[in-house]
């Protein structure tokens, strides 16, 4: 590995663009279907369509991830957070720049399927990437296809499913399960091709709470536990309270990285992109008499700060 | 909403147990066998072996009767036609001035007995296994074909996918039938046209979520390391059992007896002619 030797991923300069949109008909349909909400319905209506869409949907993006890693990825949609994730895995390869991922580059044909079976990658929509008939079979789906023998395979199998807690549903038919378990047996899939990071793309977005809980837990596991970094893209700003580093996207650009905390206290920022605070930090925000003196994300953090203010105001 | 895949009919018997493979032959050797048959001991031997197996397959009669349902229509036609037109040389009685022979009604009762009995044992195949395990039997089985260039994997990956999705698409249908109920769209009113028109709005967002769908499920498979069938390992395998013995040995012990009679009556058949062929 160039550089150093704690980065996992390293963007140079990367530059993306997907084509020319009027050449193909199909572009259409893929072009609205990464987004959870209206807004592909909003960029073909409202005149600010094709022909004004920046040109490239990555721009100039250079970045790194380092090895066991938590790093959220944020920004409105259509920055480009998707393709970024997918140039992660070489499912899409820069015109310009350079993607090393895992130590291999991207572009490299020899190498791209460690790369994929180093890089996993959970998608949005539940009900798409899980491909077997059963969840076991579905763990054992990337197993299969990178050659692993078979006694190997069961041990990896019932290992993921353990850890991703889905062992109860190894027989269960796919479309019997829930949001967040689908998502659960996805990320048992990845796991039981042994990764080094795992990338999830909006794996979240259509889950109830308790489905998101379950699954934002698992990944957090995986990385104290397992030590595999996560690279989490979300449009839910209490999901990156914990992450080592936020990656802020805006029309195809990194406009900031940092900790949780430097981006929140970065009022500009977050008004110029309308981005939410995560609900504790809106509480804390919304006091102006007092500076707490640090910028509260999460519930546990306030409490400690109340706390603090109460004993020292009683000494 | 919870679709069934297949006819499947959970169970804990010798059919069930046993392996896609062996249920498939038997299916395949049944109906030969079927075919094979003339005369009433054979039709008689073949119409017990199938009612064992079924006895054995603890599938209740009333999923039998259900199977045979849709060819109802055709199986009455056929035997009636038999019955009316089958010309032989025993007359039995009259219908006015038409004669109605032995061979005509014996030809039309074979006929029906052949026909269910092809249809019952082809069911007992799909009652006693699901989609996935027919499709996994199929593979194995079609995999000496792939030095011919046969895509055998991938057509068995193609069957296992459909079969995954067809309860997601059921889902999916139901979803945008209300949805388009809730902006009005009437589907039970007016005459047939109407009605096949009437479900074009919910076809055209089907086949757009379907194809929305296969492109992202290709992507995923490609960011597992699909790559075709190459180099590729098995997490299921396939296995024999005591039940495929038995079933096995039973089913040889069936063909053979068959097989005898077959040559045995051929010989003899001047003797018991009439006896045999014609009541
Ligand atoms: N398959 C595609 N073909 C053409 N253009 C695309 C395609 N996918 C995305 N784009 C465009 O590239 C840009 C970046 O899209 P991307 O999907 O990476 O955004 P995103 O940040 O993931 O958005 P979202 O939050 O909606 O998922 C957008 O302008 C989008 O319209
Ligand atoms: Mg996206």
């Amino acid at each position: 590995m160039k550089e150093n030797d704690k980065s996992f991923i390293i963007f140079d300069d990367v530059t993306f663009s997907y084509g020319d949109p009027e050449n193909n008909s199909s572009e259409e349909l893929d072009g609205t279907s990464g987004n959870s909400s209206g807004d592909s319905f909003a960029s073909t209506f409202d005149g600010s369509s094709y022909s004004e869409r920046p040109k490239e949907a990555v721009k100039n993006v250079s970045f790194t991830v380092d090895k066991g890693e938590f790093v959220a990825v944020i920004g409105s949609n259509g920055s480009g957070k998707s393709t970024v994730a997918k140039l992660m895995n070489g499912l899409l390869l820069p015109q310009s720049g350079t993607v090393i991922s895992a130590g291999y580059n991207t572009a490299n044909e020899d190498t791209i399927w460690e790369v994929r079976r180093l890089v996993g990658m959970v998608f949005q929509n539940p009900d798409n990437q899980i491909i077997s008939t059963s969840v076991e079979e579905d763990v054992a789906f990337g197993p299969e296809n990178i050659g692993v023998p078979r006694d190997d395979m069961i041990k990896r199998v019932d290992e993921a499913m353990k850890v991703c807690g889905v062992m109860d549903l190894r027989k269960c038919e796919p479309h019997l399960l829930s949001g967040g378990q689908k998502q659960r047996v996805s990320i048992a899939g990845i796991l039981a091709m042994r990764p080094s990071c795992i990338l999830l793309d909006e794996s979240t977005a259509m889950l109830d709470p308790k489905g998101r809980k379950s699954v934002l837990e698992t990944v957090k596991k995986l990385n104290k536990e397992e030590h595999i970094t996560i690279v989490l893209i979300t449009h839910h700003m209490d999901e990156i309270i914990e992450a080592d580093k936020v990656i802020v996207m805006d029309k195809g650009s990194v406009v900031k990285t940092g900790k949780p905390s430097e981006i929140f206290s970065d009022k500009k920022l977050l008004s110029d992109l309308s981005l939410e605070l995560p609900p504790a930090a809106s509480v804390f925000d919304s006091v102006d008499e007092f500076d707490f003196g640090e910028t509260v994300l999460s519930p546990s953090r306030g409490t400690e700060v109340l706390l603090n203010l109460y004993k020292r105001s009683i000494s | 909403m919870k679709v069934s895949l297949g006819r499947y009919v959970p169970a804990k018997s010798l059919f069930h147990l046993a392996d896609p493979r062996t249920k498939i032959i038997w299916t395949i050797v049944m109906m030969v066998f079927v075919l094979m048959c003339r005369n009433w001991i054979e039709y008689t031997i073949a119409g017990v072996f199938i009612v064992g197996c079924f006895i054995a397959s603890r599938i209740s009669f009333k999923f039998i009767l259900q199977s045979l349902r849709p060819i109802l229509v055709i199986l009455i036609i056929t035997s009636l036609f038999n019955f009316l037109f089958y010309h032989g040389a025993h007359v039995a009685f009259f219908i006015g001035s038409k004669p109605i022979y032995f061979e005509s009604i014996s030809m039309s009762i074979k006929t029906v007995l052949r026909v269910t009995m092809l249809v019952v044992s082809a069911s007992l195949l799909t009652y006693t296994s699901t989609p996935v395990a027919i499709t996994d039997g199929l593979e194995s089985l079609m995999r000496p074909l792939t030095v011919l260039h046969v895509p055998v994997h991938e057509i068995a990956l193609m069957m296992s996918i459909a079969l995954r999705f067809i309860p997601t698409f059921a889902d999916e249908t139901d979803k945008i039938i209300k949805a388009q109920a809730a902006r009005g769209a009437e589907f039970d009113s007016g005459n047939v046209f109407k009605k096949i028109k009437s479900y074009i709005p919910v076809l055209i967002p089907l086949f757009i979520a379907a194809f929305r769908s296969a492109e992202e499920m290709s992507t995923a498979m490609e960011a597992r390391c699909y790559r075709g069938g190459k180099g590729r390992t098995r997490y299921k395998v396939l296995k024999f059992s005591a039940s495929d013995v038995i079933i096995t040995v039973l089913t040889v012990i069936f063909f053979t007896s068959i097989i005898l009679l077959h040559i045995y009556i051929r010989k003899d058949i001047s003797v018991s002619h009439i006896f045999i062929n014609n009541f």
